[in-house]
């Protein structure tokens, strides 16, 4: 069997070709993409609300390391002075996804005005990757924390990619968290020029 | 509809975003509608025009006044689908894992699985991502360089795969037309 016949083979198998084409109404995605995005810039400028994502799991994030929860609220303000490190890991995990609405805006490009919902942000270089656990020595913070180390683990999942990315020891990575939680689309997380000026727009001034 | 919708996003970016959805979404969908079930088809659909429209500058090859080249375009917007439909699928065997430990169900099968079982055998013996390379070539017809964009592999990491998934299938299915019945599926190692 050479290519051609492989691929005519495979061709005749195609599920979008045996199956009558779906229908597309193209104006209507459209409208819903535009609206969904306008509708979900509105709700992030307005204070006190929040989007759709299902954030309001703070209750279940039991997952904050305990001892240390409140100062990392507290040392965000010294500007100048570097906040003392804690000895204890900051343990994150990755958001559940329930609902329509919170994979949609999950997977949402990111950008200044999401990042600045989000309690704790950090640039973190993987020291280890242990199935679902993946270990950060971190580098910066950009809000909401003194820990030296931050855990990950993905105790839905168990697989050795968390939120859409994949950690790879002595990368570095860019993350931003909430209530103990990463967004579970962190896409694209590895520590870019532009994503780390994208943080610096967010977290600074 | 139409006249409300040119109305309310008249705008450069909403035009850009316009001509790149006439350009893109119906392969988009087909990519979809043969990775996903038909009823998750429309929303990741959605998902991934939301991305791409917030993500708008960084499409490759989208300039203002040019008109988009499909190939251009196409391998990138594929990567956002791609990146789209892992994470619902993700969410879904969530789901089945907990309606499994439930009901000790069988997964239903792929789409076209069915109609098709002597070659859905020999995908299936594929490891994962070869399988991917193979059909982004075979169904969305992309050259190796392109599947590179998707997939986030090297353009030779690309040939090298398609090459072993075209050779492994194309022997699974003369075994197969040789008369073998049956699902064997493991017997094609021997090919390697």
């Amino acid at each position: 069997m050479n290519d051609d016949e492989l691929l005519a083979r495979l061709r005749i198998a195609d599920p979008a070709r045996n199956h009558a084409a779906a229908p597309l109404d193209l104006d209507h995605l459209l409208e819903e993409t535009m609206t969904a995005d306008t509708a979900s810039r509105t709700t992030i400028s307005a204070p006190g609300r929040q989007r759709h994502r299902p954030l309001l799991m703070a209750a279940a994030a039991a997952v904050i390391v305990a001892g240390i929860g409140l100062p990392w609220a507290i040392t965000q303000t010294g500007d100048g002075n570097r906040p003392p490190v804690a000895a204890v890991p900051l343990a994150l995990t990755v958001q559940q996804q329930t609902g329509a609405g919170g994979v949609q805006t999950a997977c949402a490009e990111v950008d200044v005005n999401t990042l600045r919902q989000y309690s704790t942000a950090f640039q973190g270089t993987v020291t280890s990757v242990n199935g679902d656990q993946v270990n950060l020595r971190v580098d910066h913070w950009y809000r909401g924390g003194n820990a030296a180390t931050v855990q990950l683990s993905d105790n839905h999942d168990g697989q050795p990619e968390f939120a859409g990315q994949t950690y790879e020891t002595g990368h570095s990575y860019l993350i931003y968290a909430k209530d103990g939680q990463i967004p579970s689309c962190l896409f694209d997380a590895e520590a870019t020029p532009q994503l780390r000026s994208l943080y610096d727009q967010a977290y600074t001034g | 509809m139409e006249s409300m919708l040119r109305g309310k996003f008249a705008g450069p970016r909403e035009a850009r975003f316009e001509a790149l959805a006439g350009v893109v979404a119906r392969p988009l969908l087909r990519y979809l509608s043969r990775r996903a079930d038909t009823d998750a088809v429309d929303d990741i659909l959605a998902e991934t025009m939301l991305v791409l429209w917030r993500r708008l500058d960084d499409v490759p090859g989208l300039s203002d006044d040019a008109p988009i080249d499909p190939d251009e375009v196409l391998p990138w917007c594929y990567g956002v689908a791609r990146g789209c439909l892992a994470n619902a699928q993700r969410a879904h065997t969530r789901r089945l894992r907990l309606v499994d430990r439930l009901t000790r169900s069988v997964p239903p099968a792929g789409p076209g699985e069915a109609e098709h079982p002597e070659l859905h055998a020999a995908l299936g013996a594929l490891p994962i991502a070869d399988r991917e390379v193979l059909l982004l070539w075979a169904w969305e017809g992309l050259a190796p360089r392109e599947i590179a964009q998707v997939t986030g592999l090297t353009s030779n990491a690309v040939s090298i795969r398609l090459h072993r998934a075209k050779r492994k299938t194309a022997a699974l299915l003369e075994r197969k037309n040789d008369g073998q019945p049956g699902h064997e599926t493991g017997n094609g190692r021997s090919n390697r």
